[in-house]
């Protein structure tokens, strides 16, 4: 059988291009914002309960074990250090008996803003006090107004 | 939860991220549908797929012991997340010195946990971790 001389292949146009990493943005200026948004709802069990994930005993806490470690890991990346901190799922004063589905721990829904992961954790500390476990959890509400807040943020590098 | 995936798939045109920890050790199925890996999310009130997988789930009792794992979990998918956005809108990186990543450097470990900007290890890591 013969052999077949081959055909050849012809490139009209090659380009080069830099595929850029997260190192390659971040370093270059490019400025993350992060939002933290707490599950308030009573399947975490009362802060009165040693069990519970919301304990009021701080060193029990396992939310608040998670807002340090991670809080820690993502806040690194934010310029402002400026963090929206939002709940869902408990009930807020004045209305004990229905629940919110968003709402700010500063309690300042048009300025709902920590300053610095001390701030955050202090927030959570004292709401706590304030904010009663309810539920269910319904996450479309906090993820909504986020959206609304990047749908706004000019993107650039 | 319907209503959940909406707004995710809304999201994910957007320069916008989520990052679910899970506490506690209930059952997060329905977060790891959320999270998309298995299978892309379908909104029927846009009727559209989701556009690019923008949800990372992390069950944090799985980590809470070892921080750098942790680490490694929650940016598991932000870093390529940017640059998919950032490809896409045909944005690039600014050129920076050597001393201006420095000091972009600086900036960002400044004021996490009240550590002062000299280089904290852990804080230090973090840049690597997001490679």
């Amino acid at each position: 059988m013969p052999i077949s001389k081959g055909g050849s292949v012809v490139f009209k146009k090659a380009e080069i291009m830099k595929r850029h990493t997260f190192l390659d943005y971040v370093l270059g200026g490019c400025e993350i914002n992060l939002s933290v948004a707490i599950d308030y709802t009573l399947s975490n069990k009362d802060p009165r309960d040693p069990k519970s994930l919301h304990c009021a005993d701080l060193s029990r806490n396992q939310y608040y074990q998670a807002l340090t470690s991670v809080g820690q890991i993502c806040i690194y990346y934010d310029h402002s250090k400026r963090v929206p901190l939002f709940g869902f799922g408990g009930a807020i004063p004045p209305y004990l008996s229905q629940p919110s589905h968003c709402f700010a721990l500063n309690g300042d829904i048009f300025n709902p803003y920590a300053n610095g992961l001390g701030d955050v954790l202090s927030l959570y500390q004292r709401s706590l006090e304030r904010v009663s476990l309810y539920g269910p959890t319904h996450m479309s509400e906090i993820l909504g107004l986020i959206n609304q807040m990047a749908a706004n943020e000019e993107v650039s590098q | 939860m319907q209503k959940t995936i909406d707004e995710i798939v809304q999201a994910s045109t957007l320069p916008l991220s989520v990052i679910i920890v899970g506490v506690g050790d209930a059952d997060f199925t329905g977060m790891e549908i959320l999270d998309g890996d298995e299978e892309a999310l379908f909104s029927g009130k846009l009727n559209k797929y989701v556009q690019a997988d923008i949800v990372q789930f992390v069950p944090f009792n799985d980590f809470k012991n070892d921080p750098h794992a942790l680490a490694k979990s929650v940016l598991e998918e932000v870093p390529g997340q940017v640059c998919n956005f950032m490809y896409k809108h045909g944005i690039v990186p600014n050129e920076q010195g050597e001393q201006n990543k420095s000091n972009v450097k600086h900036r960002l470990a400044a004021g996490v946990m009240g550590v002062s900007s000299d280089e904290h290890f852990f804080m230090s890591k973090m840049l690597e971790f997001a490679q």
